[in-house]
């Protein structure tokens, strides 16, 4: 079975993944078009990593439907595989193969014939690791190998690259480096799906994000709608005082302000749930120097997809659950 | 970062034939990491150099020093480099699959290989031939001074590609033991251990029973084709009597074979069993290893095939060890009397259930569903509208595999059980036919049991059964055996409790020398299969009740 080129990269149709009584993925439904690149994003046991092992036919879902590029996992398994690629969670490497020598086995097993050892040399080239290319796997850092697998994981080109935590590891240039292929992927019409812990991260490579909590999808759309949504619920600000000042007075201030909820007395500020928009939040700083707190430090807590995390991490999500 | 026009897109070519083993992804693979020089070259030389060593020293010595002439002494080396080939190929080659797929598996570079579009056959045979290719290549270093004394010693070519195709297939078998283990069990240190295990009792311990007249499990190994068609070379090379074994010819249902072709045969056919096993863990790693019609039919082929061998030895009269051996001859046949006595018969059928109800365990272990299993398979069942989960998947009960593997086990052991008793050996002695049908049954219960067992209280009720209900009574009764004749009455009845032990007191006959044996056999008979019959209508109960329980959690979830 071949791809089909009008066909979304990537659908999932009412997927469920269970482990025993627990259910580690339910009802999960989206599609995900070409050019797309996905954050898949939720706390710990969120279902992310059943999900992706799912999609890359590696584990058999309870029930559902999967199709990359049009291609069914469970009916043609080998054409969706020529379709994907796949980086696991801390993406392990051969000890015993040099660079180049791992790359040319998968081109081969890949079916790439002619103008493999082009190829391999091209995708070290995009995960800038061409220096890299006759040392031997177990001599490289962490990061590098992480780069070794994503140059593995893009060799036959695919149409949908699912990436699971793929930052971890890596140091800020290869995360950089890590954005720029990414970036490089979505404009050559790859679609991508991805999941980290370095929020702050995912917020600049996705055009996309999904929530998932328990196995369920909470939010699906454009990144700054998802963030949007979540911020206008719940928002928190970080506001840090001068030395010596009355940090009990000011949360018993701020805690009086109609859009505040009961601050919390962290290290070194004040933690103040807030559920205004931008020139309210320009407001409460105004109204807080005007009224003698000695205010050195203001702003809203973490990255917006951090507090959406935390968000549906503490409450469960206020979305479409 | 390399501009997106000009990324060259792969064309995808056409797979290599699966025949080209050396074009194969995964070869190429395994070559590159172990076949570099470094550690090559010293392995190679010490291979070289005992080939040499013993080659030049035992052909020097007999024809300079014993004026042996240059034919009988090369021959005279056949066996000694063969041994080399057969150590390389089933000793060390084997260890290097199971090491070499356990650490595939918990480097997690099996899952990248499931990742390729490589098709199964193509990561089966890619593994098989890759991770041993060190020791493929060693063995074919010998291969000149095979040469060297095929041609000096006259040695006829058909006899050395009969020895070297039968090597290759147990070559192979014995690796695909260490692939399906590897495969299989997910923890490394047990699957290594669950290799050694195989490797012993497979090549080792099951061989012995061919002095029982189970010679079909001495066609696991390459031996008697070696006797055959080498020993009487290897014989006369040193100046002896040259006699051919008196077992040229293997039959099965009458239908005579030779030696090598048998070998090839039982083989081939564990090979294909192997296979199929290693395709299904490649399709998805999830799934069991046998499917449940596959493992019923392995166990009616299995069972049909031990017993279309043993009938015509049985016709033959040498199915019995004492006869058997003082047919064959040699320096401890006086021992043996060359007459079969009653108690002989008995035990050779008792042996045969025995190692049918083993390997109908194994398979019953093989296709019981874990809990998380079962349930997957109610929820999916319940999605798609199923009225129950399909009987041959994965997650279905395998009561009614259980039962139906039993049932097979427990028709043909009975078939044996009659023919034994209706030989010309057995005439006009006290056989006890009347053991045959509480045989059957004591054949039948375990696989039902053990199944049931399974599935309710899986790893924990099996371990509890296995050592408790199993192994326990067998030991004690041996003990209470080996104290004195007073307590080993109680012992009697102990060991009806275990089914390794049952099958062997139903076979107890009036002829055997302890009378208390032959008195008591019949109501300990008794109380060990109402025991066990009891055991095993508790346990299926006890299974259908889970089974009804999962259905409703899964109902109300």
């Amino acid at each position: 079975m071949t791809a089909d080129a009008s066909a979304p990269a990537l659908e999932i149709r009412d997927l469920r993944v269970d482990y025993g009584h627990l259910v580690a993925v339910d009802g999960l439904s989206f599609d995900l078009p070409r050019g797309e690149v996905l954050g898949l994003v939720g706390p710990n046991g969120a279902g992310k990593t059943s999900t992706f092992r799912v999609i890359a036919t590696l584990q058999e879902p309870t029930y559902g439907r999967v199709r990359v590029a049009g291609i069914d996992t469970a009916d043609a398994p080998a054409g969706a595989r020529s379709a994907l690629g796949y980086m696991p969670d801390l993406a392990p490497v051969p000890s015993d193969l040099k660079v180049w020598e791992f790359l040319d086995c998968f081109a081969l097993a890949h079916g790439i014939r002619g103008g493999r050892r082009q190829r391999v040399n091209e995708v070290l080239e995009e995960v800038r690791l061409t220096d890299k290319r006759d040392t031997f796997c177990h001599q490289l850092s962490r990061g590098m190998k992480q780069r070794v697998v994503l140059a593995k994981t893009l060799l036959h080109t695919p149409t949908l690259c699912v990436l699971d935590e793929p930052a971890s590891g890596m140091d800020p240039a290869s995360r950089s480096a890590l954005r720029a292929t990414l970036e490089h992927l979505r404009r050559s019409g790859c679609a991508v799906v991805v999941s980290s812990h370095i929020l702050g991260e995912l917020s600049g490579m996705c055009t996309l994000v999904a929530l998932m909590h328990r196995g369920r999808l909470v939010d699906f759309g454009p990144v700054h709608e998802v963030t949007d949504r979540a911020a206008h619920s719940r928002k928190r600000l970080l506001v840090r005082l001068a030395p010596g000042s009355d940090h009990a007075a000011a949360a018993e201030w701020f805690a009086a302000r109609e859009l505040c909820g009961t601050p919390e007395v962290a290290a070194g500020g004040l933690v103040i749930p807030f559920s205004g928009a931008a020139e309210e939040e320009a407001g409460l700083l105004r109204e807080a120097v005007l009224a003698g707190i000695a205010v050195r430090h203001f702003s809203e807590e973490g990255t917006a997809l951090e507090r959406v995390i935390m968000d549906i991490h503490e409450n469960g999500g206020g979305g479409d659950e | 970062m390399s501009d997106p026009s000009k990324t060259s897109t792969p064309e995808p070519g056409a797979l290599p034939p699966l025949w080209a083993v050396w074009r194969n992804p995964i070869v190429i693979r395994c070559w590159r990491a172990r076949m570099r020089p470094r550690a090559f070259t010293p392995l190679a030389l010490i291979v070289l150099l005992a080939c040499a060593f013993l080659f030049f020293f035992i052909f020097n010595l007999m024809t300079q020093r014993g004026g042996i002439e240059a034919e009988r002494a090369a021959t005279a080396v056949l066996m000694p480099l063969f041994f080399i080939q057969a150590f390389l190929l089933l000793f060390s080659g084997t260890g290097a699959v199971a090491g070499g797929i356990v650490e595939e598996e918990s480097m997690g570079m099996i899952d990248y290989q499931r990742l390729t579009p490589l098709p199964p056959a193509w990561k089966v045979v890619g593994y098989l031939f890759g991770l041993p290719i060190r020791e493929y290549c060693l063995a074919a270093l010998v291969l000149p001074f095979l040469i060297l004394v095929v041609v000096i010693g006259n040695v006829p070519l058909t006899s050395v590609l009969t020895v070297y195709a039968v090597l290759l297939s147990s070559t192979v078998l014995y690796h695909m033991t260490g692939y399906i283990a590897g495969l299989s069990v997910r923890n490394p240190r047990l699957a290594a251990r669950t290799v050694q295990v195989a490797v012993v009792l497979l090549y080792i311990l099951l061989p012995q029973l061919s002095a029982f007249g189970y010679v079909v499990f001495e066609h696991l190994t390459v031996r008697p084709v070696v006797i055959e068609q080498w020993g009487p070379l290897a014989v006369a090379s040193y100046g002896g009597d040259v006699r051919r074994p008196e077992w040229q010819e293997v039959e099965i249902f009458g239908l005579g074979l030779p030696q090598a072709v048998f070998s090839l045969l039982i083989q081939g056919s564990l090979i294909a069993v192997a296979v199929t096993m290693a395709l299904r863990k490649w399709k998805a790693s999830s799934r069991h290893a046998l499917g449940r019609i596959p493992a019923l039919a392995l166990q009616g082929g299995a069972a049909f095939l031990i017993l279309g061998n043993l009938l015509p030895l049985l016709e033959r009269g040498i199915i019995f060890p004492s006869v058997a051996a003082a047919g064959r001859g040699g320096r401890w046949s006086f021992l043996f009397s060359g007459e079969a006595g009653a108690g002989e018969g008995g035990a050779v059928v008792a042996l045969f259930a025995l190692i049918l109800i083993v390997l109908g365990a194994l398979l019953v272990q093989a296709i019981t569903p874990t809990h998380d299993e079962s349930i997957r398979g109610l929820r999916r069942a319940r999605r798609l509208s199923w009225k129950r989960v399909p009987r041959t998947a994965d997650e279905a009960s395998a009561l009614p595999w259980a039962l139906g593997i039993g049932a097979v086990s427990a028709f043909v052991v009975h078939a044996f059980g009659r023919a034994m008793a209706t030989s010309d050996a057995m005439a006009g002695l006290n056989f006890p036919s009347g053991g045959i049908l509480p045989l059957a049954l004591a054949t039948l219960l375990p696989a039902v049991t053990l199944a049931a067992v399974s599935e309710t209280w899986q790893k924990r009720g099996l371990t509890f059964l296995l050592l408790a209900l199993w192994t326990f009574p067998a030991l004690l009764a041996l003990v209470l055996g080996a104290v004195s004749d007073t307590v080993a009455v109680p012992g009697f009845y102990v060991a009806t409790l275990s089914p390794l032990t049952t099958p062997f007191i139903a076979m107890v006959g009036e002829g055997v020398a302890w009378e208390a044996a032959a008195a008591h056999s019949h109501p300990a008979l008794i109380f060990g299969l109402t025991a066990q019959s009891a055991l095993a209508i508790w346990t299926i109960t006890r299974c259908l009740r889970h089974h009804r329980s999962l259905a409703r959690s899964v109902h109300d979830a």
